[in-house]
């Protein structure tokens, strides 16, 4: 079990920022997604011991929350949203240090800062102060010192914050190459549901503090499973009529196909039976498959009082 | 040339065995001995010591019958513990000023830059950071303070080749140290609570400046209008002044008795402020570095 949560709860102060989240993730690439202020970043400086849980318990990489906070982060790596940067250093220098602190001798400090900053695309840049980077040069620059000492997990909180769609792209390519080649263990962080798409599997969601939903992408999207999109030779329309002529549901038909709801008690087969008795044949049938967004969004409204979610993500690609 | 290269390998190196706070020691370290001013205040620092070395060189002359002059010439160019004494001030005010060089960007850069962030998602604990970044500026410091001490003493006594000297002033290098680790830890640990303070590094620099003069200027006032009611009681507000407290206590620590160092700041009181002082300095750092801004 990479991460294991059991009932945990966190306080700023007198407000609570997560209520009693009970996560078991086995590995991969998962994201954790939620509008801003949902928990996000705190989830994962709690996890990393930068913040003390109130309540409620937690392993990491078998590592207790509480009690092995110095070892999580030798082998948890962490690129943080906001720039973190220290001054007067180009980066090379400020992801040996990090190495350094990370517990690497010098040398490979040195080498692994250079190796990493290779791998994020900063090749000769490398030797330049920090302060001196675009946006994106510096998000390279955290995902490298996320890297430098070669984690098993890996945290990467909004990492295409201020990118521009090229850069965007890049990054998200990154991240998916740790996960799918490098085989880091990857918990992605954004508010961006095509991000998270991209690069991951399974999907936490967070609102309000409070986990809404979590699972493999696929799986949420496949929730509705009774649904099917079909598509028929001949007039959709005539094959709609059919489906609820026998009792089923059909929606929108049109040339591309119709979403199909079979009466109670019924499969797919009822598509095929319809569909023979109009004489048309079945050219395309799968499950209904919702979109993250929809995943999203239903979740969240679950966790509304009146059922209406604010403060939903950006739809995709609206901040690319 | 692509712009990821997916030969990324993870890293499955050996340990450092080095305590965690060594990097952060070495990083200061490194940081200040990139400022032009950290070498001139070096440079400075040598200045007296080599003055001293030839005042010794010329009385051991005299003494020996080398220089025309005898040893009643060698007796004008007497070298004992007041002289050390005067030596100390010079040394002791040049490692107040590096320490406010060098030091005033220490932990304001890091916080300006948000790099606690980064810093503390390491394997390290606020306290061996807190700790790195003091013994790296105290290292520097002693650098100005004990070193030049060090050699004076040594030249005196290969200069004058004589056992009973070295029997004499043997004590001397201990009282060094332990004037130089009360000078140098309280100045380090004074201007890191005033860089975690003010992030901006000539404004900190400016602050501890100011501290310093300001205390200075409070206590020789308050002093003064005490004196007139209780000496004793004047002696005690003189160690109010951050200067004059490093100043206080030299006496207590060379033997010297207060008047031959013409000094008339309270010895004891010296030491309570300045421990005072370094308390709060640690207070101060441990509420002001924290791995996060909480904003609740």
């Amino acid at each position: 079990m990479i991460l294991a949560l059991d009932r945990l709860s966190v306080d700023y102060g007198r407000v609570r920022a997560l209520h009693d989240l009970t996560i078991a993730f086995e590995g991969g690439a998962i994201g954790l997604l939620g509008p801003n202020g949902a928990g996000k970043s705190t989830l994962i400086r709690t996890v990393l011991g930068m913040l003390r849980p109130a309540t409620g318990s937690g392993h990491i990489l078998g590592m207790d929350l509480r009690r092995e906070g110095v070892e999580i982060r030798r082998r948890v790596g962490y690129m943080s949203e906001r720039d973190s940067f220290p001054q007067h250093l180009n980066a090379v220098q400020w992801l040996a240090f990090l190495g350094e602190l990370s517990g690497l001798t010098q040398r490979d400090a040195l080498m692994r800062a250079h190796e990493c900053l290779w791998f994020a695309g900063l090749e000769e840049a490398r030797y330049r102060p920090v302060e001196t980077f675009s946006i994106g040069m510096k998000q390279r620059v955290k995902l490298a010192a996320a890297l430098v000492h070669g984690p098993e997990l890996v945290f990467l909180d909004e990492p295409t914050n201020g990118l521009d769609p090229a850069g965007r792209r890049q990054m998200l390519e990154l991240c998916k190459a740790l996960s799918e080649q490098h085989k880091i263990h990857t918990i992605l962080a954004s508010h961006l549901l095509p991000d998270v798409e991209f690069v991951c599997s399974q999907v936490m969601v967070l609102s309000k503090g409070r986990l809404r939903a979590f699972g493999p992408i696929a799986e949420l999207k496949r929730a509705d499973k009774r649904a099917y999109v079909v598509r028929a030779t001949g007039s959709m329309e005539a094959f709609a009529a059919a489906v609820r002529k026998a009792g089923g549901t059909a929606t929108d038909p049109d040339r591309r196909g119709t979403v199909v709801e079979p009466p109670a008690g019924a499969g797919p087969e009822f598509a095929f039976a319809i569909a023979r008795s109009i004489d048309a044949s079945i050219v395309e049938i799968s499950a209904l498959q919702r979109s993250l967004e929809d995943v999203f969004l239903d979740s969240l409204r679950a966790g509304e009082p009146d059922g209406a979610a604010r403060g939903a993500p950006a739809p995709a690609g609206a901040r690319s | 040339m692509p712009i990821y290269d997916l030969t990324y390998r993870g890293h499955r190196g050996v340990r450092s065995k080095l305590p965690a706070f060594f990097p952060v020691l070495e990083n200061t370290v490194r940081l200040a001995t990139r400022n032009k001013l950290l070498r001139s205040i070096y440079s400075s620092a040598a200045i007296p010591v080599l003055v001293a070395i030839v005042l010794l060189f010329i009385r051991y002359q005299f003494e020996s019958g080398r220089f025309p002059g005898g040893r009643g010439a060698a007796r004008e160019f007497l070298f004992g513990m007041s002289q050390y004494d005067s030596f100390l001030r010079v040394q002791g005010g040049l490692a107040v000023l590096l320490a406010g060089v060098i030091g005033s960007s220490a932990i304001g850069g890091d916080r300006r830059g948000n790099a606690f962030e980064a810093i503390f998602a390491r394997p390290i604990t606020r306290a061996q950071y807190l700790l790195g970044r003091f013994l790296g500026l105290f290292a520097l410091a002693m650098g100005a303070t004990l070193v030049p001490m060090f050699l004076i003493w040594l030249f005196d006594n290969i200069f004058s080749l004589d056992p009973d000297r070295l029997r004499a002033t043997l004590h001397y290098p201990a009282r060094f140290s332990l004037w130089a680790t009360i000078v140098s830890g309280s100045a380090s640990l004074l201007v890191l609570a005033v860089s975690s303070l003010v992030a901006r590094g000539a404004l900190a620099m400016a602050t501890f400046g100011g501290f310093y003069f300001l205390s200075s200027a409070f206590a020789g006032v308050m002093g003064e209008v005490v004196s007139r009611g209780s000496e004793s009681s004047a002696r005690v507000v003189r160690a109010f002044g951050y200067g004059e407290a490093l100043q206080g206590i030299q006496p207590a620590i060379l033997g010297l008795p207060a008047a031959a160092g013409g000094n008339e700041i309270s010895s004891t009181a010296s030491f309570v402020i300045l421990a005072a002082l370094a308390f709060g300095s640690v207070a101060i750092l441990f509420r002001r570095v924290k791995p996060i801004d909480v904003v609740s």
